[in-house]
């Protein structure tokens, strides 16, 4: 079940784009469930009380709480950044603030089939490659985790240390081993560090700051691989979009 | 006596050839990979001068070797071969005053005073040519004929006088003071070259700011084209509320939904293709975009970055518009005239995407563009400025062509945390 989110106080948009994603959902053969909010209150209210959502509709000009409120409740106080936000506007210019929520994309009004259908699928691509499940063991037994929930991992010695969204772990371990466990969205950035790009909030050449606030190093010998890799990543999702 | 003479040569031999290498790179770019490679390069033209010099002396023959060998040295650096013989001609006829200039005035003291007292001569020249302050990026200039041309005559008429000179055995003050001379004309030439690259960056910056003050004038031009649609909108609004309203009245829906569109259609302006908000990479988009349009069959333009960008907008412009009239002048050459750009800022980084229709590229990674243009010596530039500005930004750029479909990535890290 694909959980869908419109916040948006135009009520007969948002009526049009639910009838848009359920007719989508069906082409796509993906089992979907849309609800509907039409104040940034209202949402922030619901998810606080525990709605869980795959991808939102946000408007970005909304009366009072506006989409960056929301935007910014979501990723700052919820700490969700696996929640994709797609936000909707009529207008085509950006302020600053919105990019720093990492949205999935932007989308201008009136939004067509088209573009539903590429972020939606876009959407469950992304998700889909988040489902696998990382093993490492401590103290004799072994543990199970979501690698979605994995921030980033660095070791010391022979202890590794494995920050996720709730807390830390430490157990031994060999990080180059680890590496090859884990799927593509992880990278080795230095030869004590592994990150999950989902949990990257910037990069720079030289270093990547975690939603986390945390600056980790890129070490000289892979940043050329590292700019490679996001190419490659982005390259992939930009063709789609064309 | 024998032993010293050669243990002189030796050492002195050293700082000729670091005084040597240090001209050369004043002029050519190195490589980074080839690193090791001029290393070994100057090592075993240090070991070959050696040789040369205990077997012939200073002489026609050690002299045809020398040039060779510094020719030779050219070829780990980056360059055109025009420049290659111009720089190494240039060193060797300095080299060699500096020698014959010294031979000739000492001709009674040890040959390894000599060797000395050329070397601090060369040292001299080498400091007055590095202290001619070259444009950081003097080293990428070409020259067209007619200025190397100029540029290689001096040298070359020098060499040969120095030549006449030895071969003739002429001696004493008179022959000291034309090599002296020949040294001071070929210190100008530097000085020349100079001159002649401050000029030239002159010429290219002019030119960009040319291309930028018509690409505002165009997005000033979109923009009260835009507001002048707007302002005759509201002129007529009265009217456009009545005749929809008469419209919705009779329950004419149909017609009013076309009235709408036909107001909708009115307000929109076919030449604003992009509206981020950032004026810079809207006015170069529009502009660049509309010239596609017309001689393109499918111009296609996603954008989403932010109205301001922590980006130099000169820096952005180089970058999108001289990858924009590459694409767009290869597009043009093809059957199917597609261009298609993506931009996008995520998380610190900015993304560009341009996919063009092309032709006559073989596929595969694409290292460098040859040009079509009549002039080639300034194009081709393009590309390595583009090259220069992304490594600023820490960036990357491929070009891939497949299928007859030319694609260019590129990556920039827009802030440093």
């Amino acid at each position: 079940m694909y959980r869908i989110g419109i916040c948006d106080d135009d009520k007969e948009l948002c009526s049009g784009l639910e009838e848009q994603i359920y007719f989508i959902a069906k082409e796509l053969s993906v089992k979907a469930e849309v609800e509907v909010w039409h104040s940034g209150e209202s949402i922030v209210n619901d998810l606080q009380k525990g709605t869980q959502l795959d991808l939102i509709f946000l408007d970005i000009e909304l009366v009072q709480a506006d989409g960056i409120v929301v935007g910014k409740f979501i990723r700052n106080e919820m700490e969700d950044i696996n929640t994709h936000i797609v936000y909707i506007s009529s207008r085509q210019t950006y302020a600053m603030q919105l990019f720093k929520i990492q949205p999935l994309d932007f989308l201008v009004k009136p939004i067509s089939d088209a573009q539903i259908k590429e972020v939606l699928s876009r959407s469950i691509k992304q998700r889909q490659s988040l489902k696998s499940c990382f093993e490492y063991q401590k103290g004799g037994a072994i543990f199970r985790i979501p690698t979605k929930d994995i921030a980033y991992l660095t070791s010391m010695d022979k202890k590794i240390r494995l920050v996720t969204r709730e807390g830390e772990e430490e157990f031994y371990g060999k990080l180059k081993n680890m590496i090859e466990e884990l799927p593509a969205d992880f990278m080795m950035i230095h030869k004590s560090y592994i990150i999950n790009q989902l949990y990257v909030s910037e990069y720079a050449y030289d270093c990547v700051k975690m939603s986390d606030g945390t600056v980790l190093n890129i070490s000289k010998p892979y940043r050329k691989e590292i700019r490679g890799k996001l190419k490659q990543y982005r390259r992939a999702e930009m063709y789609g979009e064309l | 006596m024998v032993s010293y003479r050669f243990v002189s040569l030796l050492i002195v031999n050293i700082l000729r050839v670091l005084l040597i290498r240090k001209m050369m790179e004043l002029f050519l770019p190195a490589v980074d990979e080839n690193g090791k490679k001029i290393g070994i390069g100057f090592v075993s033209y240090y070991l070959l001068t050696i040789v040369l010099y205990s077997m012939f002396n200073i002489s026609v023959l050690y002299g045809f070797c020398n040039y060779l060998a510094i020719a030779g040295l050219t070829l780990f650096y980056q360059g055109t071969w025009k420049k290659r013989v111009w720089v190494s001609l240039a060193i060797f006829a300095i080299d060699l005053a500096c020698a014959l200039a010294v031979y000739f005035a000492f001709s009674q003291i040890p040959i390894g005073h000599r060797q000395a007292l050329q070397t601090l001569l060369l040292l001299i020249c080498a400091t007055l040519i590095s202290h001619i302050a070259y444009p950081a990026d003097s080293r990428e200039i070409v020259f067209d004929k007619r200025q190397t041309c100029i540029l290689l005559m001096i040298p070359a008429a020098s060499v040969f006088i120095l030549c006449v000179l030895l071969y003739g055995r002429y001696e004493g003050m008179a022959a000291m003071l034309i090599c002296i001379s020949i040294l001071i004309i070929n210190l100008g030439i530097f000085y020349l070259y100079h001159m002649m690259a401050e000029n030239y960056r002159n010429l290219r910056e002019n030119d960009i700011y040319r291309q930028q003050t018509s690409i505002y004038r165009n997005q000033l031009d979109v923009i009260m084209e835009s507001q002048g649609r707007i302002r005759a909108l509201r002129h007529d609004m009265k009217n456009h509320i009545m005749a929809l309203q008469m419209l919705l009245q009779k329950k004419d829906l149909e017609e009013a939904c076309r009235y709408l569109g036909s107001m909708q259609e009115f307000m929109a302006n076919p030449s604003e293709y992009v509206v981020t908000g950032n004026e810079s990479v809207d006015g170069l988009l529009n502009y660049k975009l509309q010239r596609a349009n017309e001689i393109l069959e499918m111009v296609e333009a996603r954008v989403s970055i932010p109205e301001k960008l922590m980006l130099h907008s000169f820096d952005l412009n180089v970058v999108l518009g001289n990858l924009l009239d590459n694409a767009i002048e290869a597009a043009a050459r093809t059957e199917e005239k597609e261009l298609r750009i993506a931009i996008r800022l995520e998380k610190g980084i900015l993304f560009i995407h341009i996919r063009n229709s092309c032709q006559g590229i073989a596929d595969g990674r694409v290292e460098r563009l040859t040009t079509t243009k009549e002039d080639a010596p300034n194009h081709g530039i393009g590309l390595r400025n583009v090259r220069r500005i992304i490594e600023k930004y820490h960036g990357d750029m491929e070009l891939v062509c497949e299928n007859g479909c030319m694609e260019t990535d590129i990556i920039m890290y827009i802030n440093e945390l």
